[in-house]
């Protein structure tokens, strides 16, 4: 599913060089779920942007579904990124003046799928998502759990072969956050790439494989005893 | 729909201040357009009441005498009789000639009556004017008779139908043969009462058989289809030289101009279309100073939205898509914007007309009106939707979602901007101000006359009469201390005739007589060098200026001859060339006549003056006048009002940049206070971090002035130059010109800086005031 050979990703500015990615190898085959940890700044977020084709890297290969990716233009990065790749945040990422069914339509209103389709995807996903009676609310209206589970509704709504979800239990209780991981657990049952960006052990335990980044390299991989 | 009301509204209180401010900035903007468009709309519609307004046309003619224009001529009466004979794509003809206002009776009731025509007997069936009695096509057929409107058919029989009654005019009796509704308002032709033209057969033959003749006649042609105008005008001008042996001394330019361009571009006190260009481009100005108002307090609010953007493109939202959201969203404010400027423009427009010496209807069923406000709409949210969907489509994902978005809040483009606004505003206010300097300094200048206390005004009937009365008057009134008369006030103009030296008669110029009492160089205590003018002062000699005095070429000009209309005149005496218009460079060569008591005409001024000016002196010469002559009315006015009027233009042009300037700086002002209010919300975390360590309340405060403070120096010095140029060129149009120092400059600079002190002033309080540990702790 994903190869990424010696990726580098470096940040330039008149005065400071920052390396983020340090020549970076990082592998996942298809429906793995693969838990990325790592201290602030080690390149996690640098990492999840390339992955979601929402950077380009300096140098190094990377193949999404066996297609080279990484000197893409941000036009054509857009174009393999709708419908392929669904995107769920700490914050969740909710637009305030969409109500709830909008913000799980955002997706599909760039893929060619006509009005009454997307609405039936969008009931759908959210009765999936136990959050259908919220349909018409607004995201300031929820509580933060039902929140991220609007943002993963979103994210799954259009089918998309890989979830990036960047520490998406970072703003929640720990009720809420079993709810997300239990979510996302189903996804990945379901046969969906899951790469999670985390600092929580607890979140890691639902990983197939656990990625420890350190100053733009993976130090340790593990994989999850069965 | 409801819902996208409900978040629209909800989207609006979030930052009520910011999108008020953006609203009434628009607001502003758009009305100037509106009510522009509208004085535009109304003079475009002059004339096109007429059935076949496409196909009229106006007759004007040059004439030039080596290569200098001479007096004004129109084509003659045989002219316009003749012309459709001869020519096939001439359709009809008609001829009108102005009358001057002169006393019409009814019995025993009399009235000054203005707006009298002479005209073609076709004149009711060429142009379309609906008739409330009478038949259009006949009403002039006969001599003798006469077509009035309906307020002055109220005016002097009390009622409509008239027809068939007879009123006196210049010893002619002439019968009623119709009555119209008022001419419209948008008539370039503004009369009252018409008759046939034949009726002054009696007076001068020659306004029937001449081809060339002066300029009280206007010709009007109905062309046919596809006729070529300039072929056709030389074909005309070859008829003139054919017909008239005098014409054969001079070039002759016939043009033919359709009614929109007599209206627009022929105004005799200044074109039309020129004040409705000024206008338009202030008003577009104004517009544009909103839109970037309104773009830079839209960025900073969309900056709070950035999140939304971000998540739009990561969800494979275009460039253009975003663009287009952000069009959308703006639309709303514009059309709302629109149709409160509507509102406003509506309740205006006679304060415009007003302000403006204009008389514009609102006109709800135009379509021009819709079309222009459509492409004000268009073109509003164009140019304020383009900066901030380009900047805020351009941001990366990445940048927005990291939250590095909101750190380039305070954009150079936004600085810039505000900037633009102030630049704009500064000039308008440092050139309305040089142009208040040069038209008081010119208006306290000595003229060369004393035209102080002096009331003067024309009568209608009988002036010998009226002028011996008022000097007898004056004798025992202490109000009134003098009492002349002149073919023309100072200020009025009536080209005289051709002058040219005793020795060179070939180098003919154009010489202005005023023939005046003898009294006139005392009255107006003009100096004068030779002989003043006498009871016996023999026939043909005059006082010349010392204008016309040079161009004749005589250095010692007393006792010597010029040639005046074709006959020897003498020179008596000789006066200071007076500077009536301060406008022109040159001194024009004049020419003065006395004129005995028993030969004042209808057309000549009586001037009278008094002891100072005041609305009661005007309504005792009224009142001495009544009890000369009861049933008629004269119209006294002070001389001093028609040498303020001479910079009539002048003025208006300077009341159309005053109100520019008001609205631009109100918009820049408003821009300003919104940028403020938004910063401190935005720059409330750097505001607590500094006060943690260290900073003062006054030193916060000092902060935010001086960031609002810096543009406008920076805007002061821009608009310096740019000022400078546009009064200088403001005062070249002028023979004297005021020396305006630095003081209008440092004038502007502490007004601006004074007003924008007071705009961040409550914002200032406010960021300094901001309790640091509230907004760390939020943080």
């Amino acid at each position: 599913m994903i190869k990424m050979n010696s990726i580098d990703k470096i940040f330039r500015t008149e005065e400071i060089e920052t390396v983020a990615l340090n020549s970076i190898d990082f592998h996942v085959a298809k429906g793995e779920f693969v838990a990325i940890m790592g201290p602030s700044g080690c390149g996690k977020s640098t990492l999840m942007n390339i992955l979601g084709l929402l950077d380009n890297p300096c140098g190094g290969s990377y193949q999404l579904k066996s297609q080279e990716v990484s000197k893409l233009k941000e036009r054509e990065r857009t174009k393999h990124r709708i419908g392929k790749i669904g995107f769920v945040f700490q914050n969740f990422n909710l637009i305030d003046d969409l109500t709830v069914e909008e913000n799980v339509d955002l997706p599909l209103e760039y893929l060619s799928i006509s009005r009454s389709e997307r609405k039936r995807l969008v009931a759908e996903v959210l009765t999936r998502m136990n959050i259908a009676h919220r349909a018409k609310h607004f995201p300031k209206q929820l509580s933060g759990g039902q929140q991220q589970r609007v943002a993963i509704a979103r994210a799954v709504v259009s089918s998309p072969d890989l979830i990036l979800a960047d520490e998406p239990t970072g703003n929640l209780d720990s009720k809420n956050g079993q709810e997300v991981m239990s979510l996302l657990t189903e996804l990945h049952k379901e046969g969906t790439t899951v790469v999670m960006v985390t600092h929580s052990d607890r979140d890691v335990s639902y990983a197939d494989r656990v990625v420890h980044i350190l100053d733009g390299k993976v130090v340790v991989e593990k994989f999850k005893e069965v | 729909m409801k819902r996208k009301i409900t978040r629209f509204i909800d989207d609006f209180k979030r930052d009520l201040l910011s999108n008020s401010i953006s609203i009434l900035g628009l607001t502003i903007g758009l009305t100037t357009v509106i009510l522009t468009s509208c004085w535009a709309i109304y003079e475009n519609s002059y004339d096109r009441f007429n059935e076949d307004y496409h196909k009229i046309y106006c007759v004007n003619i040059r004439v030039l005498h080596k290569g200098k224009e001479m007096q004004d001529h129109t084509l003659g009466s045989a002219y316009y009789l003749e012309a459709p004979k001869m020519m096939p794509e001439i359709e009809s003809a008609a001829m009108v000639c102005e009358r001057n206002a002169t006393l019409v009776s009814y019995g025993n009731k009399k009235v000054v009556q203005d707006g009298i025509v002479a005209v073609s007997s076709n004149f009711f069936s060429f142009f379309t004017y609906p008739f409330l009695y009478g038949d259009p096509c006949s009403c002039l057929e006969k001599i003798n008779q006469v077509v009035i409107d309906r307020n002055t058919a109220i005016k002097i029989f009390g009622v409509l139908d008239v027809i068939g009654k007879h009123i006196e005019y210049h010893g002619h009796r002439l019968q009623v043969s119709g009555v119209i509704e008022n001419m419209p308002r948008n008539s370039h032709l503004r009369a009252h009462m018409f008759f046939n033209r034949k009726t002054l057969y009696k007076f001068n033959p020659n306004w029937l058989d001449s081809w060339l003749y002066n300029d009280m006649f206007a010709t009007y042609f109905k062309l046919s289809d596809k006729v070529d105008k300039d072929k056709l005008a030389t074909k005309l001008a070859t008829e003139v030289y054919a017909h008239c042996e005098g014409a054969k001394a001079f070039k002759l330019e016939v043009f033919l101009q359709s009614l929109r361009v007599q209206h627009l571009y022929n105004n005799m006190d200044s074109s039309v279309a020129k004040q409705i260009y000024t206008l338009s481009l202030l008003s577009l100005i104004i517009l544009i100073i909103a839109c970037v108002n309104f773009s830079n307090v839209f960025i900073s609010i969309s900056i709070l939205d950035g999140k939304k953007v971000a998540l739009y493109k990561l969800y494979g939202a275009s460039r253009g898509h975003i663009m287009y959201l952000y069009f959308k969203k703006v639309l709303v404010y514009v059309v709302l914007s629109t149709a409160m400027a509507l509102c406003v423009a509506y309740h205006l427009i006679p304060l415009f007309n007003e302000l403006f010496h204009v008389e514009v209807a609102f006109q709800f069923g135009n379509y021009r009106l819709w079309g222009l406000l459509v492409i004000a709409i268009l073109f509003t949210t164009s140019v304020s939707v383009l900066y901030p969907a380009l900047w805020l489509s351009n941001y990366s994902i990445i940048d927005i979602l990291s939250g590095r978005f909101r750190k380039v809040g305070k954009s150079v483009l936004q600085y810039i901007f505000m900037i633009l606004q102030f630049v704009i505003s500064i000039a308008f206010m440092i050139y309305v101000m040089g142009m208040e300097c040069q038209l008081d300094f010119i208006a306290g200048r000595d003229v060369g006359l004393n035209k102080d206390n002096v009331i003067h005004f024309k009568v209608a009937n009988k002036p010998t009469r009226c002028y011996e009365y008022f000097l007898q008057t004056a004798k025992s009134n202490d109000h009134i201390k003098e009492v002349c008369f002149a073919s023309t006030i100072p200020t009025s103009f009536i080209r005289g005739n051709m002058a040219s030296p005793i020795t060179d008669k070939e180098n003919q110029f154009l010489v202005e007589e005023k023939r005046v009492s003898e009294n006139y160089m005392d009255f107006f205590e003009i100096e004068v060098v030779g002989q003043r003018f006498t009871g016996s002062t023999p026939d043909r000699s005059v006082m010349v200026n010392a204008s016309l005095a040079q161009k004749l070429n005589l250095k010692d000009p007393l006792k010597k001859q010029f040639f005046f209309g074709g006959s020897k005149y003498t020179i008596q005496g000789v006066v200071e060339s007076v500077h009536y218009n301060f406008t022109d460079r040159i001194q024009y060569p004049v020419l003065y006549s006395p004129v005995d008591p028993s030969e004042i005409k209808e057309h000549f001024s009586i001037m009278i003056r008094v002891d100072e000016e005041s609305k009661e002196n005007l309504q005792l010469v009224n009142t001495i006048w009544h009890q000369l002559e009861p049933n008629l009315d004269i119209y006294p006015s002070y001389l001093s009002d028609s040498f303020g009027r001479l910079y009539q233009s002048q003025k208006d042009q300077k009341r159309m940049f005053t109100t520019a300037m008001v609205f631009a700086f109100l918009l820049s002002i408003l821009g300003m206070f919104a940028m403020a209010n938004l910063s401190v919300v935005m720059r409330q975390r750097e505001f607590a971090i500094r006060r943690v360590n260290g900073a003062t309340s006054k030193q916060i405060f000092l902060l935010q002035w001086f960031t609002f403070m810096k543009p406008i120096i920076i805007s002061f010095v821009i608009a310096l130059p740019i000022a400078y140029f546009f009064i200088e060129r403001f005062l070249e149009g002028f023979a004297l010109k005021v020396d305006l120092g630095v003081g209008i400059y440092i004038i502007t600079a502490l007004i601006v800086l004074f007003v924008a002190f007071m705009t961040v002033l409550y914002q200032g309080i406010k960021a300094s005031k901001t309790n640091p540990i509230e907004i760390l702790r939020y943080e």
